[in-house]
């Protein structure tokens, strides 16, 4: 019994010891890589990277690099805290040292890639902006393995050229990976996308034509005809496409369609209303102040909150203050319909006839 | 050798040989978790290197977040934690504090430093009990708005600031712990990537003594006393090892209140958080899974080893001692009212391991510690110990009880690589140190709160806040 404790003991200690001697041993490892990577950082900061060539940085830290065993350099290349003009050299040292090994990896013709190993070769290859690079993601995109695809779309993003913006919308609309996360990425393109994103709205699918109206806001340059276009979708059956409606015209300044919101204020779903307010004081004209009043008495709190919120975000409306109704706990929520006949008189005296007209109707709608 | 009955002699090898068996799960569910967090561990850890953070902080399409910040007589802490939500590195947020009826300074400090201004409800429809709440605004930061109601706990203020949110999520947090201008950014990350499933996500959150003093040694510098020490070791113990490892295998059952981020609706739709058990944060997770599990939908609550935070930790034993009785006192609440759900297959994984093992190894663990220690010192007065044998067998313990809190330094030092070697190394020492300072002062509150949860006793017993 004893030499069996003894023993056991003995295992134990030695496990435990081992285990501490490698988290000390290992750190000093990591240290001295660190070491290695920051020499190459400061060298690159002090003479400033940007205004540096490529050959010449990679001169820098070619040599420190060269120490380095391959599964560390292409972590580096990828790794999101490596500062980026390091990233770069050592993208270009991984492709000039392992080249095919790169492309094999980041393909999969590799049995048994490890995953992380081939989202460090697909960053590689994005940094070098490699010729294969957007059908190689492409393939990675639709990997059944989310870290892959997610990294895959991320990439994409990161060339941000047409090529790329063109296989994001194909995933966009194939649903081959989340469409939120490829929205993200295709948020972020400098390039003008309307006439990639355009064709998406008149799809039978409600989350596609949702994005692509989304995505418009940041994209919808294309003038009056893009413009409209998302307007005719205020009759969507979808009311994520209605509410995406209003809130890119306002996110477009677009007030030659400030009819189609102000017939998103009266929608019937109350998301959509709070954003056609949002909009509407986006618009941040004195016209629309009084259809925003008129929302005071929504049922909805949210819808009141938003109306409220509009008005003080706006100019010029000093004159037309929330209706001293809006009281904690309840609001107007009991408020009757005299109340909002009074507050459209607000809407009559606009000088925009779109919305004196507009504001007329709902009031004898109600 | 003294004389004994030999009932007693009976039932000291009895309890003996439970202590060994019982010695002996612990070893191999140890095992187990330890294999599970280092593949989850490594998981995370790469996962992270390649995550795009920087893109999911300036989009707008990041899903939107109200930050929920409980507070009760928080003035010594409560200015430098609301500093450090507003900093978060996040697109869009809200900070709505609660001041549960402070009798202290916590809402003049706020007043004061925030200018705020008072404010209606925004027209929200409130309950009764929360019709008399009083809101403000802030002038020097429109994001932050504070609501200062009667003393009603922790749970009340927390579904007090659920009413007023309007994001699709919410993170809750401690008015004494200070965070990391990340924190939101990184748990966010995770559920964005599986929206429809991830439902809960927490984080590693260390002790300080005074959290966000000191910044100069950075904002999660090691603590310099030995008992807030030993606690952080212990959380990074619970975070890096257990909680991660039953986050690999979907039965994370506590998702702490000082940083939970919650799907909204998941917790409007279980019912808000509940005033009926001492705190509020692990019978909310375990609603959650029961209730998911129940309508067989799919669902996941993650656990990450990122440290995102520091909250103010006991600077004596009695302090953790009421703190640790706490704590004990909800497991069993907890695990009491949920027996449900015990070794019932219809719960799966979360029925068959993850509440047997908070049964056993966690709402009994301190009975059976207690139990074996009466054993020996029974056993010392039969005059039956093997002093030789004792000793070796102690030294086996003490290693083996230090190998989750070396395996949790690893883990957590390959991933973020935030503490020095000689840091590193202290942390290493008080592994076989905690079984003799840390581990008693535990066991004392574990009876302790059993006893309180046999009482029927709710108290908070909140601890004195460290002095600034």
């Amino acid at each position: 019994m004893f030499s069996i404790l003894i023993g056991l003991f003995v295992f134990v200690f030695l496990a435990w010891l081992g285990l501490s001697v490698y988290v000390v041993l290992n750190r000093l490892h990591h240290e001295r890589r660190n070491h290695l990577l920051g020499k190459a950082m400061s060298q690159l900061g002090h003479s400033q990277p940007v205004m540096l060539t490529a050959k010449t940085r990679s001169d820098l830290v070619r040599p420190l690099i060269n120490r380095l065993p391959q599964p560390v350099v292409y972590r580096a290349a990828a790794d999101v805290a490596v500062y980026m003009p390091v990233a770069q050299v050592f993208a270009v040292h991984a492709l000039a040292q392992w080249g095919a090994n790169v492309f094999s990896i980041a393909s999969e013709l590799r049995p048994g890639t490890d995953r992380w190993e081939r989202i460090s070769a697909l960053s590689i290859l994005t940094q070098v902006k490699a010729d294969c690079v957007h059908d190689l993601l492409f393939d990675a995109l639709q990997d059944k393995d989310p870290d892959v695809a997610s990294s895959a779309a991320v990439f994409l993003g990161r060339l941000r050229d047409k090529r790329a913006a063109e296989l994001l919308v194909l995933a966009l609309r194939s649903h081959i990976y989340l469409p939120s996360f490829i929205a993200r990425q295709l948020d972020g393109f400098r390039i003008p996308l309307d006439g990639l994103l355009e064709p998406l709205l008149g799809l039978d699918d409600a989350q596609v034509r949702y994005w692509a109206v989304s995505l418009l806001a940041r994209h919808g340059q294309g003038g009056a005809p893009v413009v409209q276009k998302i307007a005719r979708l205020a009759d969507d059956p979808d009311p994520a496409v209605r509410k995406a409606v209003a809130q890119t015209l306002g996110m477009l300044d677009a007030a030659d369609e400030a009819l189609t919101v102000l017939q998103l204020l009266y929608d019937d779903i109350a998301f959509v209303r709070v954003h056609a307010v949002k909009a509407l004081a986006r618009f941040n004209r004195p016209e629309f102040a009084g259809s925003i009043v008129a929302m005071h008495g929504d049922p909805e709190w949210r819808v009141r909150l938003a109306a409220r919120d509009a008005l003080s975000s706006m100019e010029h409306t000093d004159t037309l203050e929330a209706p001293d109704q809006f009281q904690a706990a309840d609001g107007l929520a009991g408020t009757a319909f005299w109340d909002m006949n009074t507050l459209h008189a607000y809407a009559f005296e606009n000088r925009n006839w779109q919305t004196r007209v507009h504001s007329g109707s709902e009031t004898g709608r109600l | 050798m003294t004389s004994m009955p030999l009932w007693l002699v009976s039932l000291v090898d009895v309890i003996f040989i439970l202590s060994l068996a019982y010695l002996a799960l612990v070893a191999v569910v140890m095992l187990t978790m330890l294999v599970l967090a280092l593949i989850e561990g490594r998981y995370r850890s790469q996962q992270q290197r390649f995550e795009d953070h920087a893109g999911l902080a300036r989009s707008r399409f990041t899903p939107t977040v109200s930050i929920l910040v409980a507070a009760y007589n928080e003035e010594t802490g409560v200015l430098a934690s609301v500093a450090s939500l507003l900093r978060q590195n996040y697109p869009e947020f809200e900070v709505i504090l609660v001041d549960d009826g402070s009798t202290d300074n916590t809402l003049g400090l706020l007043r004061h430093h925030y200018d705020l201004e008072p404010c209606d409800a925004g027209g929200r429809q409130l309950p009764q009990e929360y019709e008399r709440v009083v809101c403000f605004r802030s002038r020097v930061d429109p994001r932050l708005s504070v609501l200062h109601k009667n003393n009603g706990g922790k749970a009340s203020a927390i579904n007090c600031a659920l009413h007023f949110s309007q994001h699709r999520y919410v993170c809750c947090v401690d008015g004494d712990t200070v965070y990391v201008p990340d924190a939101l950014l990184k748990a966010m990350a995770l559920i964005v990537k599986d929206p429809a499933v991830v439902v809960g996500v927490t984080s590693l959150f260390g002790i300080s003594h005074t959290p966000g003093i000191d910044t100069g040694r950075g904002p999660l510098a090691l603590e310099r006393n030995l008992l807030g020490r030993l606690q952080h070791l212990d959380l990074m113990r619970s975070f890096v090892i257990y909680r991660l490892a039953w986050s690999r295998i979907g039965a994370m059952l506590c998702v702490p209140g000082a940083f939970a981020v919650w799907r909204r609706d998941v917790i409007i739709e279980a019912g808000g958080f509940s005033n009926k058990f001492t705190c509020e944060d692990i019978e909310m997770t375990f609603r959650i899974h029961e209730k998911f599990l129940r309508e067989k939908r799919p669902y996941r609550i993650m656990s990450l080893h990122e440290m995102v935070a520091q909250t103010e930790g006991p600077n004596n034993a009695s302090a953790l001692v009421r703190q640790r009785a706490r704590w004990q006192r909800v497991t069993l609440e907890t695990v009491w009212h949920y027996r449900r759900m015990f070794l019932r297959p219809r719960y799966g994984i979360v029925g068959m391991l993850g509440v047997p093992y908070y049964v056993f190894f966690e709402a009994l663990a301190p009975l059976m510690q207690a139990l074996s220690f009466v054993a020996l010192m029974l056993l010392i007065l039969m005059g039956q110990v093997d002093w030789p044998l004792y000793a070796v067998f102690l030294g086996t313990v003490v290693f083996a009880n230090a190998i989750p809190s070396t395996m949790a330094v690893l883990l957590y030092d390959q991933a973020y690589r935030r503490y020095s070697v000689g840091q590193l190394i202290r942390l290493l020492i008080l592994g076989p140190v905690d079984l003799f300072v840390y581990r008693p002062i535990l066991i004392y509150a574990g009876l302790r709160g059993s006893w309180q949860f046999l009482r029927g006793d709710k108290r908070w017993d909140k601890f004195v806040r460290n002095a600034r």
